[in-house]
Parts: C-alpha cells; sequence; structure tokens
C-alpha cells in the first residue's frame, strides 16, 4: 500500500481520490520549490513532507536550495527581519552582495520548470533570471508591519513576479492580506498572515 | 415512482477554491456598508455562499464572514444576530443580496453614532475567489450508481452540485437537475431542492440526500 493510501483511513470520503484526480490534471507539467535552506521550519518542514508526496502522485516535482557566503546569509536574514517589521539596518554592500549571489546561484541551479514557486525572502531575487515559466513568490512569513525602506527595495523583485501566495490566520479566516508589491494576483492558503497597507 | 435509465449520464465533479485578496478593507460596520456596495458580486458570493465550502466539518453560529465579523472583531452580537440570519439562498441574485446586506447595515448605523473601529490586522479584508471544476470519473446512468457516487465523492463534489449550481452558472450539473431532467423525477428533484443548506454541513447535506435517495429507491423496488 503506499503512502497517500494510508490517509482513506482518516480523510473524509473521496479525499484521497479527489486529490488522486488533481494530480492527473497538471500531469506534464513541471514543478519546481526553491528556498533557502532544506533543514528548519516553515517552508523547508511543508516541503519534506510535500515533495514525496507529490512524486508518489506522479506530480513532476523538484526542489532547490540557494546558498552562499556569510554576509549573503547575514543580509537575507536582516532583510527578512525588516519586512517582518523589525528595525534593521542594511547596507548597500550588503544587499548588492545578496542580489549578486543570488545570480550566480541562478546559474548554478536548475530552474527550468512550468511553476516555480519561490519560498521567503532569501532566494527571492532569484526571479530576476527567469527565462520562462510561471514565478510564484510564497510568503510564509507576515509581513504586515514590513520597514518601509526595506519593502521599497524588495519590492523591484516581487513585482516581478506573476502571482503570490499568502496564508492566513487560522483563527481567522477572512482577516488577510493584500499583495502590495504585485500588483498581479495574491491568492491565499490557510496557514498564516497578513500583509498590510503600511508595505506599501 | 420507478428507477430507470437516465436519458443523459450524471458526472460528478469535484471542485478547488482559490482565494484572492481585494484591495478592499472595512475597519468600522460604517465602511463595511460603503465597501460591501461597491465590490465585485464574486465577493459576495464569497462571503456568504462560499462560507460553506470553507466550513465544512462543522456548523458554525454565523452563516456568512461578515456576521463572524461583527461577533469577533467588532464584538456586535445584536449586528452578527441579524447579519447570521440572512439566508443567501432565499435570494434570486447577488445584488439582490447585496442590496439586503446594506439596508440591515444601514438599519443598523442608525441607532449606533459611536461605532467601534478596529486596527487592520483585525479589519474586514475582501476577498473573491475563482472555484475550479475537477471531474472526478464517477458517473451514474441509474439512481443507484447515482446512490453509489453520492456516498463516495469528495465533498467539495457534493458542495458543487447543491450550492454553487444553484447559485451560479456552473459547468457541472445540480443533483436536482439531473434526477428531474435526465431520470424523470420530479418528485426526488424538489425533495432534493427543499434541502436547506443554511446553516449545516457538507456531510449533512450528503446523508440527508442519501436518505432521500434509499427512500425512493425502496419506493421503486415495492
Amino acid at each position: 500500500m503506499s503512502r497517500i493510501d494510508d490517509y482513506r483511513r482518516v480523510a473524509t470520503p473521496g479525499a484521497v481520490d479527489f486529490i488522486l484526480k488533481l494530480a492527473e490534471q497538471v500531469q506534464g507539467r513541471r514543478f519546481l520549490s526553491v528556498t533557502g535552506g532544506r533543514l528548519g521550519g516553515g517552508a523547508a518542514e511543508a516541503l519534506r513532507t510535500a515533495v514525496p508526496i507529490l512524486s508518489e502522485l506522479g506530480v513532476d516535482t523538484r526542489w532547490e536550495v540557494t546558498g552562499g557566503d556569510t554576509a549573503y546569509y547575514t543580509t537575507a536574514r536582516t532583510l527578512q527581519a525588516a519586512l517582518e517589521g523589525e528595525e534593521r539596518v542594511l547596507s548597500d554592500e550588503g544587499l548588492a552582495r545578496w542580489v549578486d549571489m543570488n545570480g550566480l546561484n541562478a546559474k548554478k541551479l536548475d530552474l527550468d520548470a512550468d511553476v516555480t514557486v519561490v519560498h521567503d525572502c532569501q532566494p527571492a531575487s532569484l526571479v530576476s533570471a527567469r527565462t520562462g515559466g510561471r514565478w510564484v513568490w510564497r510568503c510564509h512569513f507576515d509581513c504586515s508591519s514590513a520597514q518601509a525602506g526595506p519593502w521599497a527595495f524588495f519590492r523591484r523583485f516581487a513585482d516581478q513576479y506573476d502571482a503570490a501566495v499568502f496564508g492566513l490566520p487560522g483563527s481567522r479566516d477572512v482577516s488577510a492580506s493584500r499583495c502590495t508589491s504585485c500588483r498581479r494576483r495574491s491568492i491565499h492558503s490557510p496557514s498564516a498572515i497578513a500583509i498590510s497597507r503600511r508595505a506599501r | 415512482m420507478t428507477q430507470g435509465t437516465a436519458t443523459r449520464l450524471f458526472k460528478f465533479a469535484g471542485c478547488v477554491e482559490l482565494r484572492q485578496a481585494l484591495d478592499v478593507h472595512a475597519l468600522d460596520v460604517r465602511e463595511l456598508r460603503q465597501r460591501i456596495e461597491e465590490v465585485p458580486a464574486g465577493s459576495i458570493f464569497f462571503h456568504t455562499f462560499g462560507y460553506f465550502l470553507r466550513h465544512r466539518v462543522f456548523t458554525t453560529a454565523y452563516g456568512n464572514d461578515f456576521a463572524r465579523w461583527a461577533a469577533n472583531e467588532i464584538g456586535d452580537h445584536a449586528l452578527a444576530e441579524r447579519l447570521a440570519v440572512v439566508d443567501p439562498f432565499g435570494f434570486s441574485d447577488l445584488d439582490e443580496l447585496r442590496e439586503h446586506l446594506v439596508t440591515i447595515l444601514q438599519d443598523h448605523l442608525r441607532g449606533h453614532e459611536s461605532e467601534r473601529r478596529v486596527e487592520f490586522a483585525r479589519g474586514f479584508h475582501f476577498q473573491q475567489s475563482q472555484v475550479v471544476e475537477v471531474p472526478l470519473g464517477v458517473t451514474a446512468q441509474t439512481l443507484g450508481e447515482f446512490r453509489a457516487g453520492l456516498a463516495t465523492v469528495d465533498e467539495s463534489a457534493i458542495y458543487l452540485h447543491t450550492v454553487e449550481t444553484r447559485a451560479r452558472q456552473r459547468h457541472a450539473e445540480s443533483f436536482a437537475d439531473w434526477v428531474r431532467e435526465a431520470l424523470e423525477l420530479p418528485e426526488l428533484a424538489e425533495r432534493f431542492e427543499r434541502i436547506d443548506p443554511y446553516l449545516t454541513t457538507i456531510e449533512r447535506i450528503r446523508g440527508r440526500l442519501l436518505g432521500l435517495v434509499d427512500v425512493a429507491l425502496d419506493e421503486a423496488r415495492r
């Protein structure tokens, strides 16, 4: 018995068959997720479960991870903290290093896919190297109180995505969000955040 | 009532909902009224009919997002109650439903000069959604086959073939229409249509539909 079939014991009637049908709908499409690491919580935790299940469902799914030097990681962490609303100082040099390192990552990684989902802050500027397919930014954190300066910087990358996906607070399914940067589509999934007018 | 072969196949379909945030927000009841007047009809649908798809497992005290927000964020339980009793299935179209909601809010505002205003994070954030139909590959040509499908399909199919098809133009066919037209069982179709999805759960709707089908099958056997 495969792992997806294990869920039949706990899922509502027809739920597993429905997931199999959904998987059929995307046969032949290549999906890629990009994160800033394979360990830890948030996106990596979700992908560690989702990627094997999607593969088992026959969905062509890959997962790439960006990397860099100490300055790269420091800037990415600081940038995300500033987007989460913390008072942080970001130097022009540090930000330029972050962009350059992601430029190198774009050359090293296989970004050829029909749908590329880039998770959170660290790999976000990879979108500048996009050559084809649809690109989606998946924001797992709450940037409702983002610092204005860092957001203005980050927005130039966010604007290059075809869509952005945000979570919703579990306790309040009505509250949430706007894709402040991307004037395109913002789609919600039932997990975590809110993007505010402050982050415009 | 007899059991025969339908003049056309019933094709069960499930659905997934892709939510989209609108750049429209309300931080107090006055703003809620204004925004309800302005938002696309799809957003009114999302916050009323769509509530059933998002609250499948248990029945809540509110039948729509507006009532829930009034209770949980504004803390106005009188208003929440007035909004909660709005049955979206009782209106011929979304604009009529919209008008009714606006009237309730207008009436309420007349008696309340000082309005509670909430911070942005607790505001009412309007959304709309795209419901994507997914054929399940399950079909029926007799009432018996229909029962088998009804009992086993994903609950999103129950929502699609009852709530969505009743409120919006869909590719999928409603259970009642198929039973009436293809199986030529108008009485059963009428019983299907008498099931009120308001303030219940999708699983309970499934249970009631199965009960009605079982009675019809028993009658056909006699």
